[in-house]
């Protein structure tokens, strides 16, 4: 090497090179001649380093670095991580391929106890296996697993595995030598499960599992060893070995048979062992046979085989003889466990473990439910929070899909379904990185449309996972605010799911209640919304008839969507069936919860306030005991508790509900957020009729542009923030400035559902139809709105408490009219709604039919009316509430009118000036009080 | 003017104790990161160094709430270590290899899911160690240089991002590592 002699010249001509390359191009020869002055070594370094420069071949990085990085990919653990001494103690096991040592290992000083595992000199074919095991337990790390601590190879060469010692009984010595009783045995057993489970959604299959791999340590920790014949679920290891490794007895029959193995293979073993834990025996066909009749066995070569071997699992008989009582349900349990065919046993250990707990826990078992495959539907709708933006309900759905791998196959399969939905999503996303697209920033909208668009061309020939995304997606353009987008997605979903190549019934009945959800939300068509909510109603009754909670999930899925079209008795009996379903079904809180909340709103639509008041305040109490204050459906918990304290007058609780979900909107959805501002224009009516009208007018400022720049003019939502800031004109008695706004909202809500939304555009025609009767403006418009709204309400079967918000001012149209007998008719029908309703619809009777009086000249008939009327506000909302105030003075113009000064005097004097602090200078309510005491 | 010496002296202080501070934190990174790869959670079994020290980096910075601002100085460690994560790798399997014998199977012939079929002997650990101690020489003339192969090596990162995080111009990182890629073709003979 000529390093020593070419370094000075070296580091000299690099300098030389950089310097000359900073010169034009004609002038370098001459620099170079001078800076190397004469030197002609330095001259023919320069030479060199400037052909070197000039050679862009060069640039590739060399092989040995990445070489050497592959090693480390591949080698890292044959490296004693920690260069230890063993010292052998005595043996402790052999096998087929070696003997494992008690050995003590010396790190830093401290001596530690470990089983050592080697192989037997010479046992070269089995040496693959052993780092196989290596490389297996490497991933594992479990409180319940034996761990991992070193790994190496010894002074000759030959590799070795230091694993934790556990100094412990195997299981079935620990339980019998112990004489512990059912329940200890099961919930030492499950802990054991959860070592298996753990290992499985580290994709590995134990394959071996007995008694003598699961030792049970001094404090009562059962502890999984030898993992000599697992396998990664990934790798395509040849079965074969695993036939020739594993202990007959505790082998499945795919097992026995060389069939690909599953995580069910696993759970044939543990359900073995479980049985012989409670029994003290194994199942009795399989006792005794060796490993070439059980093959004869399974493979059908002796006759019924198959049947005396079910009938053994009779725990019964054994039983007796332990003292050990085995419950059904325990029975059941085994037996699902030791289904001959992997897919009709439990779809995981997790599985066999939550249902052992569940017999703990005097919970109905899972083993003796006709249908159990609910759960996968289940948990993804447990997940549905919308806002979660369908991600959640991926990143759910993935996770989930590891934990409970059915069998290898199907494991694979999902897990390519998810990491493929996954992928596709990320790559819309990609997109929206602002260095890669060229563009600052991207909206959630404008993510999930380039997903859209794309979800169609490029994964025509993946329908699974097509069906799955354009769920995700629908769901996430329902969680911002977008449901109207988000529906047709869901529908596509519903269709996927359905096709016969894929036939998920159940996961079709869940989008297609996510689709109802969507166009309720948004409000589009509720006969659509029906439609959909009845079609997932229809599925989970032929599908899953025996499950109550899919069922409960179904009823509660139409509740909203008979609300919503002015079916409230349907509703009703539909939510109390929901929730019934629920009660029997689960314990869940949560859910029991949302089933209190549908019946609540059903109920509180239905115009029975009372009745739904204890549903809200019971799911209130749940989700706050459950620890669930910070999510959407205890949001949604509030708000209909909010709007049921309203009706029924408790409106400074109902305000402070609402103040608190505003809040909760706010951390969940964020500041600029179109649920935000919606909610904020919502309450602006709230608080109008609490007369807190500053407040109000805030959030209309707040929330009116949120509202305009989110939904734009053309939406429902822009129509009820007109319609709340002209209600809150029409509360202060700025008629004027009510009208225009509330006209609008009229106009763009009839064209946003054409004519199909029946529940909000009843509610805009009949305050609009109230504004201008009582503005003076009793005119035909005003009428034909009532009549109309009264004709269709009738026609959807409403009840008469929804009608009563109708008739009454159409009676005082009747009034305006002097038609004395036609407002009569009304008001008596209203009158008879009871106290279901808002308190006010009495007073508002009561005031009209003291004008019905005065105009007939009664008026002491007239007085003692308007006094019911002003009562009745005052006991409902107090002496300060702006509507006490003007009932108040409409009773002194009664009083007056009677004859009765001292009474008119008196309120005048209490109220008048509450009237004036509250209301705006040119308030009508101002003028109609003045008008009234001028005359006098 | 040549600007190395000048740039090399004006380096603050700073960022010392910042490599003091974060390198064994780093290291341990890198050796988890490494590991991790055998166990088979990344989906390629090929080390890519990049994807690595990115990684590294995105959870050191995650741990320690460093600000962004040092992704260079954290990516001119990480190159180091990750050479010394090789180098002390490829220096263990150097004197653990002994002659072999007749019984014993050279653990590179074990067929492991992910090894190279085509890659045979261990030749390519004793070019590193070569690599790394004329990397050693190499600092000794021109440390920036040095960098350049670091960061290209052992970081995988592009030209552009080297003169990033060195601060100085393009041109000048393409003649240092085309001419520092020569020099060590001449040490090394073969590299």
């Amino acid at each position: 090497m000529n390093s020593a002699r070419s370094e000075p010249n070296y580091a000299r001509a690099q300098q030389v090179v950089h310097e000359v390359f900073e010169l034009p191009l004609g002038e370098r020869v001459e620099r170079i001649a001078f800076l190397c002055g004469g030197d002609s070594a330095l001259a023919a370094e320069v030479d060199w380093l400037i052909k070197a420069v000039e050679d862009d071949a060069l640039d590739m990085v060399p092989e040995s670095v990445g070489a050497v990085a592959r090693d480390i990919a591949n080698e890292w653990h044959f490296a004693a991580t920690i260069p230890g001494n063993y010292r052998l103690l005595k043996a402790i096991g052999e096998g087929g391929m070696g003997v494992v040592w008690l050995a003590e290992r010396e790190v830093g000083g401290a001596r530690q106890r470990v089983a050592l595992k080697k192989l037997h000199t010479g046992a070269v074919a089995h040496r693959s296996r052993l780092i196989e095991e290596q490389r297996i337990l490497a991933t594992l790390a479990h409180p319940n697993i034996a761990r991992l601590l070193d790994a190496g190879e010894d002074r000759h060469g030959a590799p070795f595995l230091a694993m934790e010692f556990v100094d412990g009984e195997r299981i079935d010595h620990w339980c019998f030598a112990r004489n512990l009783d059912l329940r200890a045995r099961i919930a030492l057993f499950i802990k054991a499960c959860a070592a298996v489970s753990y290992a499985h959604q580290q994709l590995v299959i134990h394959r071996d599992l007995k008694p003598s791999n699961i030792l049970v340590d001094a404090s009562g920790e059962p502890k999984l060893l030898d993992f000599g014949i697992a396998r990664l679920i990934s790798t395509e290891a040849a079965q074969r070995t695993a036939t020739r490794f594993m202990t007959p007895a505790y082998a499945s029959p795919e097992q026995l048979e060389g069939r690909p193995l599953g995580t069910a293979t696993d759970v044939w073993s543990l359900g073995v062992m479980l049985y012989e834990l409670l029994c003290g025996a194994r199942p009795l066909q399989l006792f005794d046979l060796d490993h070439a009749q059980a093959l004869r066995v399974m493979s059908g070569g002796v006759a019924s085989a198959d049947e005396s071997m079910q009938a053994s699992f009779r725990a019964d008989e054994a039983v007796a003889a332990h003292g050990l009582s085995i419950p059904a349900d325990v029975d059941a349990i085994v037996r699902k466990a030791l289904r001959r065919e992997p897919e009709l046993r439990y779809a995981s250990v997790r599985e066999l473990a939550e249902d052992l707990e569940n017999f703990l826990a005097a919970r109905p078992v899972l083993a003796r439910r006709g249908e159990w495959s609910y759960r996968a539907s289940r948990f993804v709708y447990r997940n549905r929070w919308p806002m979660a933006a369908g991600m959640t309900a991926l990143i759910v759905a993935s996770g989930f899909f590891w934990r409970t791998a059915v069998a290898e196959r199907e494991a694979r399969l999902q897990a390519q379904v998810a990491g493929r939905t996954t992928e596709f999503l990320i790559s819309a996303f990609a997109l929206s990185d602002p260095t890669q697209a060229g563009r600052h920033d991207f909206s959630a909208r404008e993510v999930l449309d380039r997903g859209r668009a794309r979800i169609d061309q490029e994964l025509a020939d993946q329908p699974l996972v097509r069906a799955r995304l354009l769920e995700a997606m629908g769901t996430a353009y329902r969680g911002i605010n977008e449901g109207s987008a988000g529906a047709p997605l869901l529908e596509a979903a519903a269709e996927l799911y359905l096709h016969p190549g894929i036939n998920q019934p159940l996961a079709a009945a869940r989008v297609l209640r996510a689709k109802a959800a969507a166009i309720l939300d948004s409000r589009g068509s509720t006969q659509a919304a029906l439609v959909a909510a009845q079609r997932a109603f229809d599925l989970v009754q032929v599908h899953a008839p025996d499950d109550l909670l899919l069922l409960a999930d179904a009823h509660g899925a139409l509740v909203p969507a008979l609300n919503a079209d002015a079916k409230e008795d349907r509703a009703v009996a539909t939510a109390r069936e929901a929730l019934r379903l629920r009660e029997l079904g689960t314990t869940d809180p949560a859910a029991l919860a949302s089933g209190n909340v549908e019946l609540c709103a059903a109920l509180s639509s239905s115009g029975d306030s009372l009745a739904a008041l204890p549903h809200c305040e019971r799911a209130r109490a749940m989700y706050a005991s459950a620890g669930q204050t910070r999510s959407n459906a205890y949001r949604h918990a509030l708000r209909n508790l909010e709007s049921v304290l309203a009706y029924l007058g408790r409106h400074e609780q109902g305000i402070a509900m609402a103040r608190e979900r505003i809040a909760l909107t706010a951390a969940l959805f964020g500041e600029d957020s179109a649920v935000l501002a919606s909610e904020r224009v919502w309450l602006i009516v709230r608080l109008g009729e609490h007369g807190l009208f500053e407040e109000a007018s805030d959030l209309l400022t707040q929330g009116m542009p949120v509202i305009l720049a989110r939904n734009g003019k053309n939406s429902s939502q822009y129509a009820r923030a007109l319609f709340c800031q002209g209600w809150l004109h029409y509360l202060q008695g700025q008629f004027d400035l009510a009208l225009p706004p509330m006209r609008l909202a009229v106009e763009i809500q009839t064209q946003q559902v054409a004519g199909r939304d029946l529940g909000t555009l009843h509610v805009l025609r009949t305050t609009l139809a109230q504004v201008l009767i009582e503005s003076g403006q009793a005119n035909a418009q005003a009428r034909e709105l009532l009549e109309s709204v009264i004709a269709e309400r009738n026609q959807a079967g409403s009840t008469s408490n929804a009608l009563a918000y109708a008739r009454l001012p159409l009676a005082q149209w009747h009034a305006a009219h002097g038609e004395a007998a036609a407002a009569r008719v009304l008001l008596d029908q209203v009158s008879a709604v009871g106290a279901g309703v808002e308190q006010e619809l009495h007073a508002r009777v009561a005031a009209t039919r003291a004008a019905l009086f005065a105009g007939e000249g009664e008026f002491v008939n007239a007085e003692i009316e308007a006094r019911s009327a002003y009562e009745i506000m005052r006991a409902d909302r107090g002496d300060n509430h702006p509507r006490t105030v003007l009932y108040a003075l409409a009773y002194a113009r009664a009083a007056r009118a009677a004859g009765e000064l001292a009474v008119a005097r008196a309120l005048e004097r209490e109220y008048q000036p509450e009237l004036t602090r509250v209301f705006p200078a040119e308030s009508a309510y101002l003028e109609q009080a003045a008008a009234a005491v001028q005359p006098q | 003017m040549l600007p190395t010496a000048h740039e090399e002296a004006a380096e603050p202080a700073r960022d010392d104790r910042f490599a003091e501070d974060l390198s064994p934190l780093l290291y341990a990174e890198l050796k988890a990161l490494a590991a991790r790869a055998i166990r088979g959670e990344r989906s390629s079994h090929t080390l890519q160094t990049t994807a690595l020290v990115h990684e590294a980096w995105l959870r050191v910075a995650d741990q320690r709430r460093l600000d962004p601002v040092n992704r260079g100085q954290f990516l001119g460690l990480a190159a180091q270590m990750m050479r010394r994560v090789l180098v002390d790798h490829a220096r263990r399997r150097a004197a653990a290899k002994r002659p072999t014998s007749d019984e014993r199977i050279p653990i590179e012939e074990i067929d492991l899911p992910g090894s190279d079929p085509h890659r045979s002997g261990f030749d390519n650990g004793a070019d590193l160690i070569q690599l790394d101690s004329a990397l050693g020489r190499l600092h000794e003339i021109s440390s920036r240089q040095a960098k350049v192969i670091d960061l290209k090596f052992f970081a995988g990162l592009e030209l552009e991002e080297i003169a990033d995080v060195l601060g100085v111009a393009r041109p000048t990182v393409v003649r240092d590592w085309r001419m520092a890629r020569a020099w060590l073709q001449r040490e090394l003979g073969q590299v």
